[in-house]
C-alpha cells in the first residue's frame, strides 16, 4: 500500500510539476464559443439543444464540453481556474486508475507506477493539460478506465454490480467523446485475453456501439470543410506512421524544433528502444502488451481518416495504451531501460512543457486584451470600442469566437482595414466580420460615440485622437459596402422595409431595401439573418436578394435552422463603381397579432459586399 | 535501478517546477494622447500605434512583415525645405518572396495623392526614399498608403498574406548640415 501510494504520489508530483502552467491558464479560442453557451438558453427546450444538439462534425459531449462549461461558467465565469482545477483533478483520478488498472492486472506494482510516468510526460498531453476545451480527453479516459476497472473485476469475481459499473461508464463515456464507440473493442481485448470464456456478454456492448455510431453519422451534417472531412484511403496509412513517430513526444509535423543531430538521435533511439521493448513483450507471450496495443489502436483508428487535421491532441488517450504495454517492459527490465526511459522523459518533457508554456502565454496575452477592453469599457461607458493593429494570435486566440458578448454592453470592433494582417483561416472564421466600415468608423468617432485602442506592449493605448482626425480625411460622406442593420451608425443608408432596431438586429418587412457603396473588386453579397423567437408559425423561408435589380442570391432556410449566414457572386451586369441597392424579399413573412401588427420577414445583421 | 529511474524523474519534475509562471500584473489601458512621431521603427512598441495596418507581428524585435496594403501616421516635420520633405522607407526583401514573386510594384500615397512608384525585383535589402511636396504634409498627421500589386499569398509560405519586411519608415524635413571639417 505505502508502495502503490508512493508511485501514485511521484506520478501526481510529476504531473503537476510539467504542467503547473496549465493550472493557471486563461481561456482561448474554443473556450469562448462554450463560455457563450448560456447566452443560446431561454427555456427547457433551449436547454436541451444546447446541451444535445450535434455540431457541424457530429459532436455532442454532453459532459466534457456542455455541462463542463455551462455549470462553471454560471458558478464562476470567466475565472478559468476552476475549470482547470477540474482538469487537473479529474487527470489526477486518471493516473490512479491506469496506475491501479496496470497492477491488478499484471500483478505488477512498479509496472503500474512506470506506466503512468510515462504517460505523463509525453507532450501529447500538453494541450489537454492546458486548454479547458481539451477538458474531453480527459474525461474519456476517466470513463474507460472506470469500465475497464469494472469490468476486471466482473471477469474476476462475476460480481453482477460490476457488470452495472462497466455499463454506467460505458454510457456516459458517450457523454465525454463520441470515440467512446471503440470501447468495446478495448473491453473485448481485455475479456479475450484473460477470460475468453466469457465473450458472449461483449455482444451488447458491440450492438450499442453500433446503433451509436448510425445515429451519431446521420445527425452529423455533411462535412465541406476540408480540414475535417474524412479520406477513406491508402493516406491512413502514412497518418498512422506519423502518429506513431509523434507518439515519442519529441516531433510534430509543425513544430519548429531545432534540426540538431542529437534530437534525432534521441528521437531514434527512443523510438528504437520502443520496438525492441516490444518485441521482446511479444517474445514473453505479454497478452498486457497486446492489451496496451489494442488501446493504442482502437482509440486512434477513427481519427486516421482525418488527414488533414493531424493533431497531438488526438494521442492523449491512444499513448496512455503504448505507456501500458511499455511500463510492463520497463519495470521487468530496468537496467535495460533506465536510459531510455530518462531519454524520453527528458525529451518528450521538455516539449511538453513547452507546449503548456507557449499555451499560456498565449492566453495570457488574450486575458491582458480582453481586461484591458473591459476596462476600456469602464472608462467609456456606452462607446464602441475599436482596436487597431490586432495580431494574429491576439485575434484567433480571442477574437475570433467572441468573448465579448459575454459582458453586457460591450461593443468592440476592429478599426477599419483592421482584418489586412490578420492571418487567414478561413475554416475558422473570417476576421472582416468584426471590422467595422470607414463611413461608421468616422460618424462614430464624429459623435464621440467611439474610442480607438492598439493592443501592443501588454495594453492598450488610447489613439483615439489620431483616428477622428484620419477618419475625416478618409471616409468623409462615402457609402459603406457593409452595413450591420442592428447597429444605428449606418441607418442612413436603409432605404425602405426596416422596423426599429432591436437587441443587435433589426426586422425587415416582406421586402427590405438597403444601399451599398459601389462594388469596386468586391465579388460577393454576403446576408446574416435569423429567424427570431417564431414558436415554428412558419415552414421553409425562401430569401432572394437582387442587387440593383439583377438577382444575386436565392437562399431556402429550413424550419429547423434559426440562422442564415450565406453568400453569393455578384451579378455579372452589375456597374462596379455605382452604389449598390440590395433589395431582400422574403417569403412567407409573419404578421404581428393585433391592430397595426407589423409584416415581419427576417432579422438581419450585416449585410455588405467583399 | 528502477530507483535510479524514479529518481531521475523526480529531478526532472524538480527541474520544470522552478520554472514556474506567474500572471503578470499590469495596467491594462493607456489614455491621453500619443506624440506622433515623424518617423517610426515599426519593431517599436510605442510605434504601433502610427501603423494603421496591414503591419503583422515584430520578428526579432527588429522588423515586421507588411501585407499587401499597409499605411502608416506620421507627424509632418517641424522644419521642410522648399521643395518638401523626404519620405523614407527602409525594407528588405527576402530570396524566398523573389523566387515566387520575380517583380512587383510598390505604389505610395501621401494624404491620397500617388507618388513615383518603385518596382522591386532584386531581393536585399534596401531604403526607398521620395520628395513628398510641401502641399501634401499640412496638418499635424500625414497617412501614408503603401499597396503592392504582387505578393506571397496566404499558404504560399505560411497563413499570412506577405508583402515586404519593413523595419522604419519616416519623413525628412530638411538635409542636416554637412559635417563640420576637422580642426588641423
Amino acid at each position: 500500500m505505502k508502495y502503490r501510494a508512493a508511485g501514485f504520489a511521484l506520478a501526481g508530483v510529476v504531473c503537476l510539476a510539467l504542467y503547473w502552467p496549465g493550472l493557471m491558464t486563461w481561456f482561448s479560442m474554443d473556450d469562448f464559443a462554450w463560455l457563450g453557451l448560456r447566452l443560446s438558453i431561454a427555456s427547457g427546450d433551449d436547454l436541451l439543444a444546447a446541451l444535445f444538439s450535434p455540431k457541424a462534425q457530429g459532436t455532442i459531449r454532453p459532459l466534457s464540453e456542455r455541462l463542463y462549461f455551462l455549470t462553471l461558467e454560471k458558478f464562476f465565469g470567466l475565472e478559468s481556474l476552476p475549470f482547470r482545477l477540474i482538469a487537473f483533478s479529474v487527470q489526477l483520478w486518471n493516473l490512479w486508475l491506469a496506475q491501479r488498472l496496470v497492477e491488478r492486472v499484471t500483478g505488477e506494482r512498479a509496472a503500474g507506477v512506470v506506466a503512468v510516468l510515462l504517460w505523463t510526460v509525453n507532450s501529447a498531453l500538453a494541450l489537454a493539460m492546458s486548454w479547458s476545451s481539451a477538458f474531453n480527453q480527459l474525461l474519456w479516459p476517466c470513463l474507460m478506465l472506470g469500465a475497464c476497472h469494472a469490468r476486471w473485476t466482473w471477469l474476476e469475481t462475476g460480481n453482477r454490480r460490476a457488470r452495472w459499473a462497466e455499463w454506467a461508464c460505458f454510457l456516459l463515456g458517450f457523454g465525454a467523446l463520441e470515440l467512446q464507440v471503440v470501447y468495446p473493442a478495448i473491453a473485448g481485448a481485455l475479456t479475450l485475453l484473460y477470460r475468453r470464456e466469457r465473450w458472449r456478454e461483449l455482444l451488447p456492448l458491440f450492438a450499442v456501439s453500433a446503433a451509436y455510431t448510425a445515429m451519431n453519422r446521420a445527425m452529423a451534417k455533411p462535412q465541406t470543410n476540408p480540414v475535417y472531412m474524412l479520406y477513406w484511403d491508402g493516406g491512413m496509412v502514412g497518418t498512422f506512421g506519423t502518429y506513431l513517430r509523434m507518439a515519442t513526444g519529441m516531433w510534430r509535423p509543425e513544430m519548429f524544433r531545432p534540426e540538431d543531430a542529437w534530437w534525432v538521435a534521441a528521437e531514434v533511439f527512443v523510438g528504437v528502444s520502443a520496438l525492441a521493448a516490444a518485441g521482446w513483450l511479444a517474445w514473453k507471450r505479454e497478452r498486457w502488451a497486446l492489451f496496451g496495443a489494442v488501446w493504442f489502436l482502437a482509440t486512434l483508428g477513427p481519427i486516421l481518416p482525418l488527414k488533414n487535421h493531424i493533431s497531438d491532441y488526438y494521442l492523449t488517450v491512444p499513448v496512455l495504451g503504448l505507456a501500458m504495454a511499455l511500463g510492463v517492459a520497463a519495470a521487468r527490465r530496468p537496467v535495460w531501460a533506465v536510459v531510455p526511459v530518462l531519454v524520453y522523459a527528458a525529451g518528450s518533457g521538455y516539449w511538453a512543457r513547452r507546449i503548456v508554456d507557449y499555451n499560456f502565454d498565449r492566453a495570457e496575452q488574450g486575458r491582458l486584451l480582453f481586461a484591458g477592453i473591459c476596462e476600456a469599457a469602464r472608462l467609456h461607458p456606452g462607446q464602441l470600442i475599436l482596436l487597431t493593429s490586432v495580431s494574429s494570435e491576439q485575434y484567433w486566440g480571442v477574437m475570433n469566437d467572441n468573448p465579448f458578448r459575454l459582458v453586457e454592453g460591450l461593443r468592440v470592433y476592429l478599426a477599419p482595414g483592421g482584418d489586412e494582417n490578420i492571418e487567414k483561416h478561413p475554416d475558422l472564421g473570417d476576421p472582416a466580420r468584426f471590422v467595422l466600415p470607414g463611413p461608421a468608423a468616422r460618424k462614430a468617432l464624429d459623435r464621440g460615440e467611439a474610442v480607438v485602442y492598439v493592443p501592443s506592449g501588454g495594453k492598450l493605448r488610447n489613439v483615439t485622437a489620431l483616428w477622428r482626425e484620419l477618419a475625416a480625411k478618409q471616409w468623409g460622406g462615402e457609402l459603406a459596402t457593409l452595413v450591420d442593420v442592428g447597429q444605428p451608425l449606418l441607418a442612413s443608408q436603409l432605404i425602405s422595409g426596416w422596423h426599429a432596431i432591436e437587441q443587435g438586429f433589426r426586422w425587415s418587412a416582406g421586402r427590405a431595401v438597403v444601399r451599398l457603396g459601389p462594388a469596386g473588386s468586391a465579388t460577393r453579397l454576403t446576408v446574416d439573418a435569423f429567424r427570431g423567437g417564431e414558436g415554428g408559425k412558419r415552414g421553409k423561408v425562401t430569401v432572394v436578394a437582387l442587387a440593383n435589380g439583377l438577382e444575386a442570391g436565392r437562399w431556402e432556410m429550413p424550419r429547423e435552422d434559426s440562422a442564415l449566414a450565406v453568400s453569393a457572386p455578384l451579378p455579372s451586369g452589375l456597374d462596379r463603381g455605382a452604389p449598390v441597392n440590395v433589395e431582400l424579399r422574403i417569403e412567407p413573412v409573419l404578421r404581428e397579432e393585433g391592430a397595426g401588427g407589423r409584416e415581419l420577414g427576417l432579422a438581419f445583421g450585416k449585410i455588405g459586399l467583399r | 535501478m528502477r530507483r535510479v529511474m524514479v529518481a531521475g524523474l523526480a529531478l526532472l519534475a524538480l527541474s520544470v517546477m522552478s520554472g514556474c509562471k506567474k500572471k503578470q500584473a499590469v495596467q491594462y489601458v493607456e489614455e491621453g494622447g500619443s506624440q506622433l512621431m515623424t518617423a517610426v521603427n515599426v519593431a517599436d512598441p510605442k510605434a504601433a500605434v502610427q501603423l494603421l495596418r496591414g503591419f503583422h507581428d515584430v520578428e526579432n524585435n527588429a522588423w515586421r512583415w507588411t501585407g499587401p496594403k499597409f499605411a502608416v501616421a506620421l507627424r509632418p516635420p517641424k522644419e521642410i525645405a522648399p521643395e518638401g520633405a523626404k519620405l523614407f522607407v527602409e525594407y528588405a526583401v527576402p530570396d524566398v518572396f523573389i523566387q515566387k514573386v520575380p517583380q512587383t510594384t510598390l505604389t505610395i500615397q501621401v494624404n491620397g495623392k500617388a507618388l513615383d512608384p518603385e518596382t522591386i525585383t532584386k531581393a536585399g535589402s534596401g531604403r526607398l526614399e521620395r520628395t513628398v511636396p510641401l502641399e501634401l504634409l499640412k496638418g499635424d498627421v500625414v497617412t501614408i498608403d503603401f499597396s503592392l500589386d504582387k505578393f506571397l499569398a496566404a499558404g504560399d509560405v505560411d497563413q499570412r498574406e506577405l508583402g515586404m519586411i519593413v523595419s522604419v519608415v519616416g519623413l525628412e524635413g530638411v538635409k542636416p548640415p554637412p559635417p563640420a571639417a576637422p580642426a588641423k
